[in-house]
């Protein structure tokens, strides 16, 4: 199923924000959690995005594919404004969650970070124990107490499947870990904020293949909670772990469908040439 | 590399060629040799000029430095056999000479003690037999006798002809030269006599030749070699660079914090950015008179040096050459040294950790202060600690604000560590306080005549420096290498 572009509509005129919307109900997983609406971004003169229509489900994994510079990446950031953190940039379009729209000078952008929580290409744990780096993120929001803390660090890192490995030495520095079990880390990281959606930015790419395939394990239970944005190179990758898959080429979005309709009956020519291997 | 080995026909048929796999491996080992000669260079000097320096120090501390007979005649006494006598009441004789390097040096041939009641004790007398020259203009008024000038106070009794004449008076030793105060004596022996050399008798309360290093550390400056010491010129430091430290840290992180994480880039952030670095390259001297102005005499706007009363503590306006106008006029002179270093450091910060904070929706202030700063803090203590190294060997910026070079007294009178809880009101005088510093108790001992003070003694004191900045230097080694351990990425 495509998600007909009239749902994108529904959401503009549910009218105010829900707060608190994460845990929603059945209705709401019918209606995008994170849409972006004629998103146009610009680094310094060069524009990267063209255009973006993307209506991404709530609850499902949306994987974001296509060759290398094609604004995927670039895309993903603008969902939680990380963009932000580039001096020279510019950007037309909203981004909305839940119908609000995250470009909003009275959004703060603090607070959306806390919903819409990311894990980098590279594990960059903190230079810090394994129990700090989980417990950061609560920390910085206020909660101090060692035994709210001890709860949500043990909790993040059994979500991240992290919890057997690491719970006789949460004390180690995050840095003596694996390479997959930093990454891991970084997913506990960002599940331990209790965010509403993951966006995950090429997680494995730089992950030998039995990492790989905890990693995308890891992301198709963690789709029964969150609403997971993915970032790949890896097509198979997209294919095992999506619901959804967006092609995006030279900035454009040139196709987003259903994973397995896009894999299998693509509508675009470049999309076909992509996925069956002519470029890219 | 599989493609390095080379043709066999290519290589003999261009024996130039000078991408052979000989040239390669010659040019690699001369590179080495040539790198590794300089390192070991360097090294051999250093230990040279350190080794200079312990055999000319030492040599204070083992060599009959001086007697001080009496209380105020310090005479150089050479002579090894004389060591042991020399408590006490004593009487000398020997021959007085002036050396090469214009040291006079008293070399007792005879040696005498003399048993008597402290009260009965008399001023120290000296007796100068030799060829007097009579002189030839009246002042200064100044006896040469054999190479020895004599200067003696009245004209009176001045020797008014040439030959062998007897000068008796108490002596005193100014800067190398020998004069006769007090009732003078001068009475002529013979006329025509071959005595080329002249011979001396000394009588005074000899105290003990030997300098300790104890006493060296815990003495102030003195105008005798046997008695100078350190201690005021490292409480001066000790108390300047900790207000150095204390004043220019803050600011200097603080600053390069706003321009490395705040400021945006543009023509005014760019514009402090050269400016920095071309004030960490400024000739500290320029501080000094930057210093002189803005601190010692604060612009002249206080017409007659006054007090300013507060909480029962005596702020002298202008500042004059106090400890505060010194560390602040260090202050500037390290605070681009800090900033550039912090810069650096904070810049060495991968970009990843930030953006894992951020992205955690930690705030930029949370981000700086739990991730960046701990992880900067190698570098910036690093930094820091150069700089302020650099500080504590400043000599030109503390003569321009008109900081003594030769001072007894300590800042707030305090001598001794045990003191600081004795008494902790002394501190609040500390910063007020006149001082003295290290490299300039050097430097007024350097340009003393008397080789004691401007050969053994320097030498000691530039030891003392060298090993504080090592001390500084292990610090700054030992921090990096503690917070370095957990934090690589």
């Amino acid at each position: 199923m495509v998600i007909p572009p009239s749902l994108s509509h529904l959401a503009a005129s549910k009218g105010p924000p829900r707060p608190g919307s994460a845990a929603g109900t059945g209705a709401d997983d019918e209606l995008p959690k994170i849409e972006s609406k004629n998103l146009n971004f610009f680094y310094g003169s060069s524009q990267a995005l063209f255009d973006i229509c993307l209506p991404i489900r709530a609850r499902h994994v949306t994987a974001l594919i296509g060759p290398s510079g094609c604004g995927k990446s670039t895309f993903l950031r603008t969902l939680n404004r990380m963009n932000d953190l580039i001096e020279v940039r510019r950007l037309t379009g909203q981004v909305l969650l839940d119908g609000v729209d995250v470009y909003d000078p009275e959004i703060d952008v603090v607070a959306l970070r806390k919903r819409v929580g990311m894990v980098f290409q590279k594990s960059n744990p903190f230079p810090k124990s394994i129990y700090e780096n989980v417990a950061y993120g609560p920390r910085i929001a206020g909660t101090n107490k060692r035994s709210i803390l001890d709860g949500i660090v043990e909790d993040s890192l059994k979500k991240s499947a992290l919890w057997d490995e690491v719970r006789n030495r949460l004390n180690d520095s995050a840095l003596n870990l694996s390479g997959g079990q930093q990454q891991r880390l970084c997913i506990a990281r960002a599940l331990a904020t209790s965010p509403e959606v993951l966006l995950m930015d090429e997680p494995a790419s730089a992950l030998d293949p039995s990492s790989t395939s905890r990693i995308e394990d890891l992301v198709s239970e963690l789709k029964e909670n969150y609403t997971i944005v993915i970032v790949t190179h890896n097509m198979q990758q997209a294919a095992r772990v999506s619901d959804y898959t967006a092609f995006f080429y030279q900035g454009k979005l040139v196709e987003m469908g259903e994973t397995s309709t896009l894999f299998l009956k693509p509508k675009e020519k470049q999309t076909e040439d992509y996925i069956t291997g002519r470029f890219g | 590399m599989s493609h390095v080995a080379p043709a066999p026909a290519k290589a003999a048929g261009t024996p130039a060629n000078s991408n052979t796999p000989f040239t390669r491996r010659a040019i690699g080992v001369v590179f080495e040799l040539a790198c590794g000669s300089s390192t070991w260079v360097g090294l051999l000097v250093l230990l040279f000029l350190i080794g200079i320096l312990i055999w000319r120090a030492s040599g204070y501390f083992q060599g009959p430095v001086g007697v001080q007979v009496a209380n105020a005649s310090p005479i150089l006494v050479v002579g090894e056999q004389s060591q042991e006598h020399l408590k006490g009441f004593v009487k000398l004789t020997g021959q007085l000479t002036v050396s090469k390097t214009g040291r006079l040096e008293f070399a007792a041939t005879k040696v005498k003690k003399i048993r008597r009641p402290v009260e009965e004790i008399p001023p120290a007398r000296v007796t100068l037999t030799g060829l007097a020259v009579r002189p030839s203009q009246p002042s200064p008024l100044e006896v040469r006798l054999g190479d020895l000038v004599v200067t003696v106070p009245d004209a009176t009794t001045l020797p008014s002809e040439n030959g062998v004449w007897q000068l008796k008076g108490t002596p005193v030793l100014n800067q190398g030269r020998l004069s006769l105060t007090g009732e003078v004596e001068c009475e002529l022996v013979e006329e025509q006599a071959p005595a080329a050399e002249t011979s001396a008798e000394l009588e005074g309360v000899a105290t003990p030749p030997r300098q300790t290093v104890w006493g060296f550390l815990s003495n102030s400056d003195s105008t005798y070699p046997g008695q100078a010491g350190l201690l005021a010129g490292f409480w001066g430091t000790f108390w300047v660079i900790l207000f150095t430290v204390v004043i220019s840290i803050p600011i200097g992180i603080g600053a390069a914090l706003y321009l490395e994480e705040y400021a945006t880039a543009n023509w005014t952030t760019r514009f402090i950015q050269l400016n920095l670095a071309n004030l960490a390259g400024v000739p500290s001297i320029v501080y000094g008179i930057l210093g002189l102005t803005v601190f010692v005499r604060m612009f002249g706007m206080f017409k007659e040096p006054g007090t300013w009363k507060v909480l029962g503590l005596a702020i002298p306006l202008p500042l004059g050459a106090s400890v505060l106008s010194g560390a602040l006029t260090l202050s500037l002179l390290v605070l681009p040294v800090v900033i550039i270093a912090t810069q650096e450091a904070l810049r060495a910060v991968p970009p990843s950790i930030r953006h894992g904070s951020y992205a955690l929706g930690a705030t930029r202030w949370q981000t700086i202060w739990h991730q960046v700063l701990p992880a900067a803090v190698p570098g910036i203590s690093t930094g820091v600690i150069l700089a302020i190294s650099r500080a504590i060997g400043e000599t030109a910026p503390l003569i321009i604000i008109g900081v003594p070079t030769f001072l007894q007294e300590t800042p707030g009178d305090i001598r001794s560590v045990g003191q600081v809880f004795q008494s902790p009101g002394d501190l609040a005088h500390v910063p007020f306080s006149s001082f003295t510093a290290l490299p300039l108790v050097i430097y007024q001992w350097i340009r003393q005549a008397d080789p004691t003070f401007s050969v053994s003694l320097s030498a000691a004191g530039i030891l003392v420096l060298l090993a504080m900045l090592l001390a500084l230097n292990g610090i700054a080694i030992f921090i990096r290498s503690r917070f370095q351990r957990q934090s690589r990425w």
